[in-house]
């Protein structure tokens, strides 16, 4: 069963990689460029998955986080920290924080897509990327 | 017959003469009454009265002779035995008394010479202490370390010139701490960290009795002042190993560790900003390869992003290293240099490196300039092997010249032949660097001195030239006096070559915070000062100066003073201005007296004030009670009355005649910080005359004080 992804990053040129890589890999997309707009569209999209980026303007992702926490489980709204903040002690925060993985820039397309399927489709066996 | 025979004969003669004329007088007025004479009568009278008269004189001439001029006698004694040996006693009075002022004259002369004798012995066995002592200190102010010296009281027995920079604070705050002898470090330095450490390094000597090393012991503090310091706690002992004081040497680490904050931020932005720009190329690329088949117009956003990203990555490196260009280099340390040297090694550097000859012109031999002479000699042989390169320049000419506060240093060439705006805009490009080739830019080298460049041509276009503009030495670097400590006005006050910046006798005087009217006068730390004002009248009359030192183990320091014009918000009055000297001008840019007074509090802090004819100076102080909220309560000491005390006899009790009397040689009257040198040095000659009349502490000379006559006198 496919599932929604939300992705919110203010960063242009990566949201055009990840928005078509998830609606390749069958996902539903929505997109959020400041914390404002990712609040409103949680609550609007209901998300399966939210790819988050830490360094927002306005509202940041760890805040956001939180929020999601208060209302959902890491099983209900699966969060995956997407970001260039990468020293261990903000990866253990996002953590404790109750996100699902932390996953920092660089990363390899393969490996995020993995992650994202493992929280989307549980159980299943993943084929690969295309090469 | 001897004198004291004639002097017998003659009191009898007078005394026979007086029974004599009393006889007479009666005899005449007994027979004028027996035989109505009245004429008699009168006669009688006339010579009883005239008779009287004659006593009365001559009992006057006895009492100023025998009893007034013996006084003064006494107190003249007492004073050129305790104060002033010089002082000699005017011949007045009853020729007795004459006779025996030439005596005590003579004597005076005799223990002069005696005391002279002496001194000279003294001195000369002292050369030698002094010689080690001058040595001491002069490698004390030469180190770039800060050293304190404390007794276990934490009052501070000695420092040196960049202990003082590091730890004072009274310019910066208003309650800020004074460095000075006498003063103690835990008004700088936190109590507890010292008492730490003091500890430690008695339980290490405990534990390890033989080694040195135990003895010493490292922290970090933060200063009173803000300034992070490196400090290394030393302890020494008397020979009986019993802990005595102890030797704080410091470093300011604040810029230390300002940079490498500047370097760890530096660091995480750069990863930041790298990690997000990479994050975008790596999944653009991979989203590609991955979907081969995907439409052209899809590739092209792509490879779209791919460039941007790319593009903004080297941006980012460019700025960031632009930034932190400083950061990043080595520190380094600016050091001082001659001008003529300068010269010399840019000259030998430039034949060596890009054999083009520099002559050299330096005309002033007294300039200094205060610079990092690597950085410098690189960034004109970049430019002149620049100017080599593109022109064929073969010879430069090399001036440095002082413009105010700064060393213009000037590296000229021929320029004609060549059009004036291709020299500009070559000038321009000679300001730019490739961050990455370690080339160096005169604009870096200004940059880097805190400097100025730019380049100019001779109105005839004959000639070209770089002027830079570099810090000079003549600052607080070189200079030996009053580094970092307040300013004199016009260096009136006499201060002596050497500072007196240490006192090991203060190993034996207890502290201050004691009781201090039980505690001998010696013993005691005063504040001498004295005020200038608009007026003499306290309430509409502002103060416009105030001067103060202080005196501590019985020593006048005049290396630590308190000098300040304050702006009375007022005009001052040309009657005024006649006795100080100080005009409307003057005060225009000086602080009001709200700001002075706190400072001046914490310069007075666990002293006992003095001055002549304090209770002017503290009405007028005690008028700005209510508007500054600064009370003085420190004890307070006048040498006015103390003059008075001393010599009751005296008319004269201003300034100038006690100065005379004492042998204080009364200079740089008139102005708040003269006057109260010469009110400290009259005051420290008047300790040995209390003494001597059994008045040692503060309290026995506090109420003496105020049983003399001015001290009923109301301001």
């Amino acid at each position: 069963m496919p599932g929604k992804v939300l992705i919110v990053d203010d960063e242009a040129n990566i949201v055009i990689s990840l928005e078509f890589l998830m609606e390749q890999a069958g996902y539903a997309v929505a997109v959020a460029r400041t914390g404002e707009e990712a609040i409103e569209k949680i609550d609007s999209f209901h998300p399966d998955l939210v790819l988050l980026d830490v360094m927002l303007p306005g509202v940041n992702g760890f805040d956001i986080l939180q929020r999601i926490r208060q209302h959902f489980t890491p099983h209900e709204m699966a969060v995956v920290m997407l970001t260039a903040k990468g020293r261990e002690v903000e990866v253990t925060k996002g953590l404790a924080l109750g996100a699902n993985a932390y996953i920092t820039k660089p990363f390899s397309t393969r490996d995020l897509l993995a992650e994202v399927r493992r929280y989307l489709e549980p159980g299943e066996e993943h084929e690969t990327l295309p090469n | 017959m001897k004198r004291s025979q004639i002097s017998t004969l003659l009191a009898l003669i007078a005394l026979s003469a007086l029974a004599l004329g009393l006889a007479a007088g009666w005899l005449a007025a007994w027979l004028a009454a027996s035989t109505h004479n009245p004429v008699l009568f009168w006669a009688g009278a006339l010579g009883i009265l005239v008779t009287l008269v004659l006593a009365l004189r001559l009992m006057h001439r006895f009492t100023r002779a025998f009893l007034r001029d013996v006084r003064r006698l006494s107190e003249a004694g007492r004073l050129m035995l305790n104060a002033n040996p010089a002082y000699r006693i005017p011949p007045e009075g009853h020729p007795d008394i004459q006779e025996l002022t030439g005596v005590f004259n003579q004597l005076g002369d005799h223990f002069v010479a005696l005391q002279q004798a002496h001194t000279d012995a003294i001195q000369q066995a002292r050369a030698d202490l002094e010689e080690e002592r001058t040595l001491l200190a002069t490698l004390m102010a030469e180190l770039t370390e800060g050293v304190v010296v404390c007794n276990l009281d934490g009052q501070i027995l000695l420092y040196n010139r960049s202990a003082h920079r590091l730890l004072d604070a009274s310019t910066q705050a208003e309650h800020g701490a004074f460095v000075g002898l006498g003063r103690s470090i835990f008004a700088m330095l936190d109590h507890n960290t010292i008492a730490h450490a003091v500890e430690q390094v008695q339980t290490r000597r405990l534990r390890h009795s033989d080694d040195a090393a135990a003895a010493v012991t490292n922290f970090i503090t933060t200063a009173a002042n803000g300034r992070l310091l490196r400090a290394r706690l030393a302890a020494f002992s008397a020979p009986d190993r019993e802990l005595r004081g102890y030797i704080l040497t410091i470093q300011d680490i604040s810029e230390g560790i300002a940079r490498s904050q500047r370097r760890d931020a530096l660091l995480q932005t750069l990863t930041e900003k790298l990690r997000a720009a990479v994050g975008a190329i790596r999944a653009a690329i991979e989203t590609v390869q991955s979907y081969p088949e995907m439409p052209p117009a899809q590739r092209q956003r792509f490879q779209q992003v791919i460039h941007d990203e790319a593009t903004r990555l080297s941006t980012q490196i460019d700025d960031t290293l632009r930034v932190y260009a400083s950061d990043l280099r080595a520190q380094w340390q600016l050091e001082e240099i001659a001008a003529a040297d300068l010269t010399w090694a840019v000259q030998h550097d430039l034949r060596q490196r890009c054999a083009v000859t520099a002559t050299g012109q330096t005309t002033d031999h007294t300039l200094w300039l205060k610079i990092d002479s690597y950085t410098l000699t690189q960034g004109i042989a970049h430019l002149v092997s620049s100017l080599q390169m593109e022109f064929g320049v073969a010879e430069v000419t090399l001036e440095i010249s002082a413009v105010e506060r700064y060393a213009a240093l000037d590296i000229l060439w021929p320029a004609r032949g060549v059009e004036p705006a291709r020299w500009r805009q070559w000038s321009e490009r000679a300001f730019i660097t490739d961050d990455s080739d370690g080339v160096i830019t005169l604009r870096e080298v200004a940059e880097r001195h805190g400097g100025e460049v730019w380049f100019q041509m001779h109105p005839s276009g004959a000639q070209a030239y770089f002027r830079l503009l570099l810090p000079r030495a003549d600052g607080e670097g070189r200079t030996s006096a009053g580094n970092g400590a307040p300013q004199s006005l016009s260096g009136r006050a006499a201060i002596p070559s050497r500072p007196e910046y240490y006192d090991f006798d203060l190993f034996h005087v207890p502290g201050q915070s004691a009781e201090l009217d039980d505690r001998p006068l010696s013993t005691l730390a005063y504040t001498v000062f004295d005020t200038e004002t608009t007026g003499l009248t306290p309430g509409l009359d502002e103060i416009v100066s105030i001067g103060a030192l202080r005196i501590v183990n019985n020593r006048l320091l005049r290396q630590e003073v308190f000098e300040q014009l304050i702006n009375p918000q007022r005009p001052i009055p040309a009657a005024a201005t006649a006795i100080h000297g100080i005009t409307d001008a003057m005060v225009r840019n000086q602080p009001g007296i709200e700001s002075v007074l706190p400072r001046f509090r914490a310069f007075v802090e666990d002293t006992v004030l003095v001055g002549h004819n304090l209770a002017f100076d503290m009405s007028m102080l005690r008028e700005k009670e209510q508007s500054t909220g600064v009370c003085f309560v420190n004890p307070i000491l006048d040498t006015l009355l103390l003059s008075a005390l001393l010599q009751p006899e005296e008319e004269q009790h201003s300034l100038e005649a006690i100065a005379q009397r004492l042998g204080v040689q009364a200079m740089g009257r008139h102005t708040a910080l003269g006057d109260a040198i010469v009110t400290g040095e009259i005051f420290l000659r008047m300790i040995p005359l209390l003494q001597a009349r059994g008045i040692h502490t503060l309290r026995q000379a506090r109420n003496a004080a105020q049983q003399t006559y001015f001290a009923r006198l109301k301001y």
